[in-house]
This record gives C-alpha cells, sequence and structure tokens, in this order.
C-alpha cells in the first residue's frame, strides 16, 4: 500500500486510504513504535557486539573458577552430586541424600526457592523421578549460570565490583558506554548513506554473514555428540524444542494447548517482533517499492526467508547446545527465565565447554549483532523518511535530528533501572499488536476489502489464494482484537484485581521515578510526535491552496 | 525424539525451505521484475 500511495510512512498511507482527520493520528503510531524501539534496541544491539569482543578477548568469568568440570556434569546428569559441585553452595551432601530420598531439609527448600523459585508446595508435589532432575537444575543455574549473569549486570553497571545492585542508576562501564556509541554512529552512517547506498549495502553483506555464521554454529552444534551424557545430545535439545505438548497446567489445571490463550499470545508476540510486523518499518522499506513491483512475491520471500533462519537455524544453535551440556530440565528454566538469560548468561558457559570455544562464542554474539543492526537500521528509517518527505530535509539533516534525539533518549535506557523494559513493554509487546488491528481494520472494512485485493494483486507473479483474503477480512480482525482484549485482561486487569500493580507496576518494574520518568518521556514522545505531524499536514494544506 | 516430533520438526523445515528456495527462484528466474533496473 505504501508503494501504490506513493509514500514512506504508515501516517500517509492511511489518509490516503481513510480520508478522516484521525487517520494521521492513528497513522503517528507507525512513527512512534519504530523510533521507541530504536531508542531501546539499539543498545540492546550494543551489547550483543560487546558480548562478541569480550568472547575474543577472554574477559567473560570461566566455569573453570568454579571448580566444575565437564566430568561434574557427567556424573550430575548420572544423579551423582559430587563434591566439586557441592563446594560454596549452601547445601551439604546430607541435604542431597535426604532429598533423594523423599525428604526436603530446611536448606534444601531455601535452595530450591531461591534457585527456582519453587513454593514448599511444588517440592512437595514434585514426583520422585523429577526430584533429581530439578535439584540438578538447580545446581546448573546457581553454580553455572548465576555468574554469567552477574557478569551481564556488571556490563550494564546494575550492579557494582562485588555484585551488590547499585540502586536506581546504573553506572554504566565505558567499554559498554563505547560500544554502544559505536553502534549507534555506524547506523548514522548506514542511514547518512541512504537506502541503495547504506540500507542495501549493510543487508547485502550482512544477511550472508549471518546465513554463513548461523550454518557453522549449526554444524558444530549437531556433531556436539555426547560429551557429558548419553541422553543429552542435539537431538535431545531438538525433542524440547519439537515434540508437542498438548496439555499446559494453568492454574493446577491442565489445558488443552490450543485452547489456551497464552499459547496464542506467546505466539503472536514471537511472529510480530520477528517479522517487524505492527511496527512501521516494514511499511517504511515497503514504499521504496515500485507501483509495478509483486508485493505477493516480496513479502512471501521476506517471511520465508526469516523464517529459515529463525525456525531452522535459530532453533538448531542455542537450545540443543544448552540441552546437551545441562540437560533439559535446567534449559527449560534457564529459557523460561527469558531471552537475555538464555543469550548473555546460559550461552557463553556451553562455548566454553567446547572445543575452539572462544571462536564460536565470538560467532554466537556476532551473528546476533547481524541480526540486531539489521533491524535497528530498519527501525530507524520511517522517521528520518518522514523527516525527508513531510517537512522537505535533505537527509544529513534528516539523519542529524533523528541522531539528537535518539542519542539523549538511549541514556535512559543506559542509566535507569527498568526503563529499557518499559519501553520494551508498551513499544516492543503492547504496540505492535493494536497498530497490526488498526491497520487491518483501515485496510480491509474502511478501504475496501475489495480494493485492498486487487491493489495486492497488481503486479503479481503468484496468484494468492482468495482463502486469505477471507482470511484478512474476517478472521484475522477478532483474533487480534481477542489477543488485544486478552493481553489487557492478564496484563492489567488481573494484577489490579490482585492488587500486585501497585507494587509491581503494569510493566512489572515496580513503580519507582524511574519507571514513572520513562512513562511520562514517552507520553511527551507521542505529543511532540503528533504535534509534529500536524504541522507537517497543515503545511502540506497550504502548500496546496497556495 | 518420538514420531510425533520428528513429523512436527521435519514438517516445518521442509515447508520454510521449500517455501525459501521456491520464493527465490522466481525472483532470480521467474519473469519477477523486482531485479530489473
Amino acid at each position: 500500500m505504501a508503494a501504490r500511495a506513493g509514500t514512506a510512512l504508515p501516517l500517509a498511507c492511511f489518509t490516503w486510504m481513510w480520508c478522516h482527520r484521525l487517520s494521521k493520528y492513528l497513522g503517528v503510531l507507525g512513527l512512534f513504535l519504530p523510533t521507541v524501539i530504536l531508542i531501546y534496541y539499539s543498545y540492546l544491539a550494543s551489547w550483543t557486539l560487546g558480548y562478541s569482543i569480550y568472547m575474543v578477548t577472554d574477559q567473560l568469568p570461566k566455569v573453570s573458577d568454579t571448580g566444575i568440570t565437564k566430568e561434574d556434569l557427567s556424573a550430575l546428569a548420572r544423579g551423582e552430586v559430587s563434591d566439586n559441585v557441592l563446594a560454596n553452595l549452601p547445601i551439604t551432601r546430607v541435604d542431597v541424600e535426604a532429598f533423594q530420598q523423599g525428604t526436603t531439609t530446611s536448606k534444601m527448600a531455601e535452595f530450591l526457592k531461591k534457585a527456582l523459585n519453587l513454593s514448599d508446595e511444588k517440592i512437595a508435589q514434585l514426583p520422585p523421578e523429577k526430584r533429581l532432575k530439578t535439584l540438578e537444575a538447580a545446581i546448573v543455574k546457581e553454580k553455572i549460570v548465576t555468574p554469567f549473569d552477574n557478569a551481564r549486570k556488571a556490563y550494564i553497571g546494575a550492579v557494582d565490583a562485588q555484585g551488590n545492585p547499585v540502586g536506581d542508576v546504573y553506572r554504566v562501564p565505558m567499554f559498554a558506554y563505547l560500544v554502544f556509541l559505536g553502534v549507534f554512529l555506524f547506523t548514522l552512517y548506514v542511514l547518512w548513506r541512504g537506502v541503495s547506498g547504506g540500507i542495501e549495502v549493510l543487508s547485502k553483506v550482512g544477511m550472508p554473514i549471518l546465513f554463513i555464521l548461523a550454518v557453522v554454529l549449526m554444524v558444530r552444534v549437531f556433531t556436539l555428540g555426547h560429551p557429558v551424557s548419553e541422553a543429552q545430545g542435539p537431538l535431545s535439545g531438538l525433542a524440547f524444542l519439537w515434540e508437542p505438548k498438548w496439555y499446559v497446567e494453568r492454574d493446577g489445571q491442565q489445558r488443552f494447548v490450543l485452547f489456551d490463550p497464552q499459547t496464542w499470545l506467546a505466539g503472536v508476540g514471537q511472529l510480530f517482533f520477528s517479522l517487524s510486523l505492527g511496527m512501521g518499518a516494514i511499511q517504511c522499506y515497503a514504499s521504496y517499492l515500485r507501483k509495478d513491483d509483486d508485493v505477493v512475491l516480496t513479502g512471501l520471500s521476506t517471511s520465508a526467508a526469516n523464517e529459515t533462519a529463525e525456525v531452522v537455524m535459530g532453533s538448531s544453535i542455542a537450545i540443543p547446545a544448552a540441552v546437551t551440556f545441562f540437560g533439559v530440565t535446567a534449559t527449560q528454566i534457564i529459557s523460561a527465565q527469558g531471552t537475555f538469560y538464555l543469550g548473555f548468561a546460559s550461552m557463553p558457559p556451553v562455548f566454553e565447554f567446547m572445543p575452539l570455544g572462544q571462536i564460536l562464542g565470538m560467532l554466537w554474539f556476532f551473528l546476533l549483532f547481524i541480526a540486531a543492526i539489521t533491524s535497528v537500521v530498519a527501525l530507524a528509517q520511517p522517521f528520518v523518511a518522514f523527516l525527508e518527505d513531510e517537512y522537505g530535509f535533505s537527509r544529513s539533516r534528516a539523519v542529524a535530528v533523528l541522531a539528537a534525539l535518539w542519542l539523549p533518549s538511549t541514556h535512559l535506557c543506559i542509566l535507569l533501572s527498568g526503563s529499557l523494559d518499559v519501553m520494551d513493554f508498551w513499544a516492543g509487546t503492547f504496540g505492535p499488536p493494536l497498530f497490526a488491528f488498526i491497520e487491518i481494520i483501515l485496510m480491509m472494512w474502511i478501504f475496501g476489502g475489495e480494493k485492498m485485493w486487487a491493489e495486492i494483486k497488481h503486479g503479481a507473479q503468484i496468484n494468492p489464494p482468495t482463502f486469505f483474503y477471507y482470511c484478512a477480512k474476517y478472521i484475522a480482525p477478532p483474533i487480534l482484537a481477542f489477543m488485544l482484549g486478552f493481553w489487557v485482561w492478564l496484563n492489567i486487569l488481573v494484577p489490579l484485581i490482585n492488587g500486585t500493580i501497585f507494587q509491581q507496576g503494569v510493566e512489572g518494574q515496580g513503580t519507582g521515578w524511574t519507571v514513572w520518568l520513562t512513562r511520562i518521556y514517552l507520553i511527551l514522545l507521542f505529543i511532540a510526535m503528533c504535534v509534529m505531524v500536524r504541522i507537517a499536514f497543515k503545511r502540506k494544506r497550504q502548500e496546496v491552496a497556495s | 525424539m518420538s514420531l510425533q516430533g520428528w513429523i512436527f520438526m521435519l514438517s516445518a523445515w521442509t515447508f520454510v525451505l521449500a517455501l525459501f528456495l521456491y520464493c527465490f527462484y522466481r525472483i532470480l528466474f521467474g519473469d519477477s521484475t523486482q531485479l530489473q533496473k
């Protein structure tokens, strides 16, 4: 639609599809969301580059410092807890033996509570065959992975040299700050070079490198064999990912997985973020297509390339490698802690156990960096295009204005505790499905499904089946509305009813001043963008009138 | 891995890989205008 409308921006597309003064304000989301995601995501991208440098310069903690060897992990997988493993842990052999025989000592209960957040009731309900695996997972997490998570916190300055939290204002180390500045300047350079001279070149170089690195790492993971236990190998990792689990436990009851809204919510969240849907970035790129270009083939090839990287390659690296060394239960617990935990805390120790691990670790984080930097550039483009199209700015002037907004804003994420998560909550989780819902209603119901379908088929080599027309018109809007409603219920209404919202905040980051400052900043940014859009449209009207 | 797991994994891999190869075949060798300057 962007190509047909001859504009680089969702907001101009919206006004083209719906001649109403509200449409441009709905379209502001297409400017606001990518810019906010750019603000925090660029900092995350810099972590991956920083970690890549850390891996090659050997600056991360070592599993060997804790005294644990591969043999200890093998013993653990057989159900034996060695003295090395127990050293410096708050539990003793007596506690372990008692636990194996079905008795939970107070020390063991405390340990499991701290490591895995298990309640006394849950511990008591553990079946005999799961007790040992749970203990193994707790030991792996506390002894091996936690030091690496602390290193991540030290990297962003959330803890001091002794590992104590520094409070609301982070003391970001110079290295992390310089790496971010490097990523920031590099992105500006790519943007300044323009769409074909910068963004296209970055993609042409970056994407083949990403695929080659992914294949190298995949081959390495699949040839690991069974270094720790015959029961733990890369295939066990794939089994963990791909074996369908038809029932999930919710509120103590077993529920069929496809009837569980949380499953769908997780799927939708992953889909939106990985395909950059509902963020305004894809629309912006699409605007550079020519009028007769094949939108269907381009869209399909973009999705297929992304899914190949994600479903085939992505699923064959991190989880299979972690399962090979730590086992399924521990990996399940580690991955449940979130992407940061899996990527930054569990992968470095995994690489340490592999031959040439330092190099492979560097490649892994560099792969993540390439994936992130291409997204950063895509997220920056809508604001630059807006200034070029609506204000008539030159490329360099538009990039300079973006830089003036972006650099101070990212300092909120760099310096303030919880700021990054607050931005991610609103712009990365809530915003895309909301924007997608608005888009699909505008396209299929206000602009008109028939006209939309004709536009899609214009110049298309592949004739899309009519089934997708009905999907877009009748199935997608109610599903998106239900997802949004359920999201609001789960994240806002339930915490409000329970009263937890007053302690944990909507975003789960508390209600401290850093959280409030970020929220106020986001509101002000949105208002500022609305004003900018209003001025731009006013100017345009005056130009047309004169 | 169970039979169900293999079926799920191989179906998903085959589908996305086939789609990926098909799309790029159409872009490179089809009558698409995408690569024409």
